[in-house]
């Protein structure tokens, strides 16, 4: 374990393990920690016996985060909107759980508890820097985008230190960075009713994540090989992935322009109308099709199960089962 | 020690510090220019490897992929298209100096790369590859940070290079610049071979900047050098200068002040003895130079320096002020030897000067000043100055000041100096005393007498003033204000009916001006008037100080038609040979010999010589001063042609006179014409 990435880790961990509760814009970081605590956390559970292709974590990872991406994203549309959060907020927080439980069957309970904390404070950032901007409060959003700040450098230190250096504390802090500028970009181009601007830093956005789930899935099957196997960028790991993002990319856009629809607004429909023929033009036709036949009214958890198995994902990654 | 140090080494040289500034400019210019020509070099060396990595990705790379390939998104490429093309490129990278290849198309799939880990996969990529989207061959050494550079960063310092990937019309790849841009190569290659190149460049061009600036450097440096010589020279000069009289050598009046000034913190910290300062002021030294030019006048000036400075002891002064004033400092142990010194300086100009073939004797007046350590130099100056005008208004060579004298003369210098204002403020003002006809009693003339209306001293006598400001060059400018306000008040009464003359009095400085005749010329040609009705008074005294050059004006003036009056006559010394050379035309004896007439048998043998030489050389014979009827009978018996005094008239205001003529016999007012 890197000292000084035990040093970066340790107030996010403090955070973690003494307070329980919902993060706020406001909460300060607490930069003391005991650093034995810290290496007494057992990122890595020794006890477990599972053994996964690393493909299927890359997957499981891609899955969660574009999601996480999506319903962020949704979220906080709504906030700039000024419209409750209700429905979008139940299913970030089961996402965050659903991630949670995946960090922790790689790290354990310790590992998974520091892991909610950071990943609930950065929600809660995004969250508070699109009410910000829904109430041109430049001073509010100006914290936000510093609360951020230091999630970027506390998330990245967490990983660096839980993947003991595979994923490397830069390498994350630039992948993170870039997904932390997409969200704010999108949120203040939904706020400047800038819509195509915002449909398009949204879809990179969201085929930004399978960079950060590949980054963390290759960091962790190369920390640890016994229990991940195989390489997640070959075949056929790499189309599921590539199936996965697709379909799911071109699931949410339909899903935007009926949002957009229901909005009535000319502007923003026609804008989610282009993004979505966009996306389109780029997409495998065997995806559109498939998409195609996809409730637009299902939950984004529904929607998930019911892509995977509209791509018949399970049959042509050849095994790679999702836990 | 620091300060021993410096006051031993002194200021640096201009030299030294335009050496060191001009070396730190250099060495300035051959950075900056080192930097720009690096950066020059390196930039042209980049382009020169982005070229040879763009003919390499078009050459062999390009002609292995398909269109297809391109349009390749969310999913790699099949794997038996992914062998062809690892079995094509795989060879032909390396040889290239390729280290890394990745294609991407427009939607940022990175749809191949001879990392497999890549292939497939979307990344945001760089702002350099948005440049390549739009058609600009780019390259940036790159810092490797991007998530798809991470396989990369095992070959060291790479340069990247984004070569556009167009679509030609024919629906194939072009190498051309025309054509949709689908995608973008991007290539790296190692970037040591090129640092090397540009280090090795960098290298041979700094050296022959250096030399080169070296060389401007030493060469500017000599090219200043030889200036700095020539500007220490000037500078030794102009210092010199500042402190010395060109003339004489001597040093000036301000650098004389300096000395005193020394000279007093002197006496303050030493107390030693006294010092004088003696003020030498040669007389009549503009008549020397005007009649014998100032070639003499400037060799007489450097004589009469050099005797000085012959005089003088080691201890001593000698300085020129200017024109013909001399001073000296003198330290003295006590007053008296302080005498004997001064006595010796008058004395080495005892000796007549030959100069010109004409032998000059010298008379200087001399103010002595004595400097008692609290006064500034310029004050102890100026004491000696009053000092030696007192000397010359007394005629009595020298005067010490003191400060009796220093009242007078300063009220007096204080006059002359607001003389100016005066006349332009019109206070002068004049007065005329009639003169009349001692036989008939009828007037027949009168003289101006000039009246100062001071506004704040009230009314000032001519005496208190007219000695100081008929010495300088002022004193021309009020006679020409007398001149033109007597010409023009003779206008008015020949206008009104009056055919009497006015007589105005001219200082020795004004006959010895030959400007003075053409300017009375333009007075009388402006009123239209005879030259007959003015006549110009100057006395006796005023006629013997430059012979030749008065009698030459004199000349001009009766030229003109005017009259010439010697004022003052039997007080002077003049010669009866000189007087008949003289161009006159009126003796007026002077009023001290009248006043007594009826008492003093001398006045009245005197005046009866006067008289009789006047008519024997042809001029009218004028008394002035007459108070008395006896006077005035006695004057009749003795055959005086013309009176004046207060026996008829006082002089008076110009209205006060025209009714006082006015109310004369009716023949008094067409007096008998000059």
């Amino acid at each position: 374990m890197k000292r000084h990435h035990a040093l970066l880790l340790a107030p996010m961990l403090l955070a973690a393990s003494c307070s329980n509760s919902t993060a706020t814009s406001q909460s300060a970081p607490v930069f003391a920690l005991d650093r034995q605590a810290v290496d007494g956390i057992a990122f890595v559970d020794e006890e477990r016996a599972d053994v996964l292709p690393a493909a299927v974590l890359r997957s499981l990872l891609q899955d969660l985060l574009t999601e996480h991406s999506e319903l962020s994203i949704e979220i906080m549309r709504q906030a700039v909107d000024g419209k409750p959060l209700a429905t979008s907020l139940a299913e970030l927080t089961t996402n965050t759980d659903a991630l949670t439980l995946a960090i922790g069957f790689v790290y354990g309970p310790d590992g998974a508890a520091a892991f909610d904390q950071l990943w609930t404070n950065h929600i809660q950032f995004f969250n508070d820097y699109a009410s910000a901007r829904g109430n041109n409060d430049d001073a509010a959003a100006a914290r936000a985008v510093t609360e951020l700040g230091h999630y970027e450098g506390d998330f990245s230190s967490y990983i660096d230190l839980a993947t003991s250096g595979e994923a490397e504390f830069h390498d994350v802090l630039y992948v993170l960075h870039s997904h932390v500028e997409q969200l704010l970009a999108q949120a203040t181009a939904w706020a400047a009713k800038d819509y195509a601007t915002a449909y398009q830093v949204s879809d990179e956005s969201y085929r930004h994540m399978d960079v950060i789930a590949f980054a963390l899935a290759a960091g962790i099957a190369n920390q640890q090989p016994d229990a991940f196997t195989g390489d997640p960028a070959t075949e056929p790991a790499a189309a599921c992935a590539g199936l996965q993002l697709a379909g799911s990319l071109l699931a949410w856009n339909r899903a935007q322009l009926v949002g957009a629809q229901n909005s009535g607004a000319e502007s923003q429909i026609v804008a989610a109308e282009s993004a979505l023929a966009a996306l389109e033009r780029m997409t495998p036709p065997e995806v559109i099709d498939r998409v195609a036949s996809l409730d637009p009214d299902l939950t984004a958890l529904e929607k998930r199960a019911a892509l995977r198995k509209a791509l018949a994902l399970t049959d042509e990654c050849d095994g790679l089962v999702l836990p | 020690m620091y300060r021993t140090i410096g006051r031993r080494l002194g200021p640096p040289s201009l030299l030294l510090v335009f050496g060191a500034l001009s070396l730190a400019i250099v060495v300035g210019i051959g950075l900056a220019l080192g930097a720009v020509l690096q950066d020059s070099i390196r930039s042209r060396a980049i382009a020169d490897a982005s070229r040879t990595g763009e003919v390499a990705a078009i050459v062999g790379v390009q002609p292995f992929l398909e269109v297809a390939d391109l349009e390749q998104n969310f999913l790699p490429l099949a794997p038996e298209r992914i062998s062809a093309l690892d079995d094509s490129l795989g060879s032909s990278l390396s040889p290239n100096g390729i280290v890394r290849l990745k294609v991407w198309n427009r939607q940022h799939w990175l749809i191949y790369s001879d990392n497999a880990q890549l292939r497939g996969r979307w990344f945001a990529g760089a702002e350099t590859l948005e440049k390549a989207f739009e058609g600009e061959l780019t390259s940036e050494i790159t810092d490797l940070t991007a998530p798809e550079e991470r396989e990369e960063r095992d070959f060291g310092e790479l340069l990247a290079v984004y070569v556009p990937l167009r679509l030609g019309l024919d629906g194939g790849f072009t190498s051309g610049t025309e054509g949709e841009v689908i995608g973008a190569f991007e290539i790296y290659l190692p970037f040591e071979p090129i640092a090397s190149d540009i280090a090795a460049d960098t290298r041979r061009l700094g050296i022959a900047l250096a030399i080169g600036l070296a060389v401007l450097y030493l060469a500017l440096f000599r090219l200043v050098a030889g200036a700095s010589r020539r500007l220490r020279r000037q500078s030794e000069r102009n210092l010199y200068l500042a402190n010395h009289d060109s003339l004489t050598g001597l040093k000036n009046r301000d650098a004389f002040i300096v000395a005193v000034d020394d000279r007093r913190t002197t006496s303050e910290t030493e107390g030693r003895g006294v010092d004088l300062v003696v003020l030498l002021d040669l007389d009549r030294f503009q008549n020397i130079n005007d009649t014998l030019g100032h070639e003499v006048g400037d060799e007489l000036l450097r004589v009469v320096g050099a005797r000085l400075l012959s005089e003088a002891r080691s201890v001593d002064l000698v300085a020129r002020l200017g024109g013909d004033e001399f001073a000296i400092l003198l330290s003295a142990t006590n007053e008296e030897q302080g005498e004997k010194l001064v006595g010796r300086f008058i004395r080495s100009l005892n000796e007549p000067i030959e100069l010109g073939g004409v032998r000059l004797e010298i008379r200087a007046s001399v103010g002595v000043s004595v400097h008692n350590g609290k006064l500034a130099g310029n004050e102890v100056l100026q004491q000696a100055d009053i000092a030696m005008y007192a000397a010359k208004a007394n005629h009595t060579v020298i005067e010490v000041f003191r400060p009796d004298l220093n009242q007078l003369t300063f009220e007096s210098l204080e006059l002359v100096s607001e003389v100016r204002s005066g006349i332009e403020e019109q206070q002068f003002a004049l007065h005329y005393q009639p003169k009349y006809s001692i036989e008939t009693g009828q007037f027949n003339g009168c003289e101006a007498l000039v009246r100062w209306n001071h506004p704040v001293r009230g009314f000032v006598s001519p005496a208190r003033f007219m000695p100081a400001v008929e010495q300088l060059p002022i004193g021309r400018e009020l006679t020409d204000y007398i001149l033109a306000s007597a010409v023009a008040q003779l206008r008015v009464w020949q206008d009104l009916g009056f055919a009497f003359g006015i007589s105005v009095n001219l200082s020795a400085r004004d006959v010895n001006d030959p400007t003075l005749p053409p300017y009375i010329d333009s007075l009388l040609r402006r009123h239209d008037l005879d030259g007959r009705l003015l006549t110009l008074e100057l006395t006796e005294g005023t006629v013997l100080t430059n012979e030749d050059r008065t009698i030459s004006t004199l000349q001009q003036i009766r030229e003109l038609g005017c009259g010439v009056s010697i004022d003052d006559f039997g007080t002077g010394y003049a010669s009866l040979s000189y007087l008949i050379r003289l161009p006159a035309t009126e003796l007026k004896i002077d009023m001290s010999f009248i006043r007594d007439l009826d008492t003093n048998e001398q006045s009245r043998t005197i005046v009866q010589h006067c008289v009789d030489i006047a008519h024997s050389l042809g001029l009218t014979a004028t008394a002035e001063g007459i108070e008395t009827v006896e006077v005035e009978s006695l004057l009749r018996t003795m055959g005086c042609d013309t009176g004046q005094g207060y026996l008829r008239s006082k002089p008076l205001p110009v209205d006060d006179f025209v009714s006082f003529i006015t109310a004369q016999p009716a023949a008094s007012t067409h007096g008998q014409k000059p």
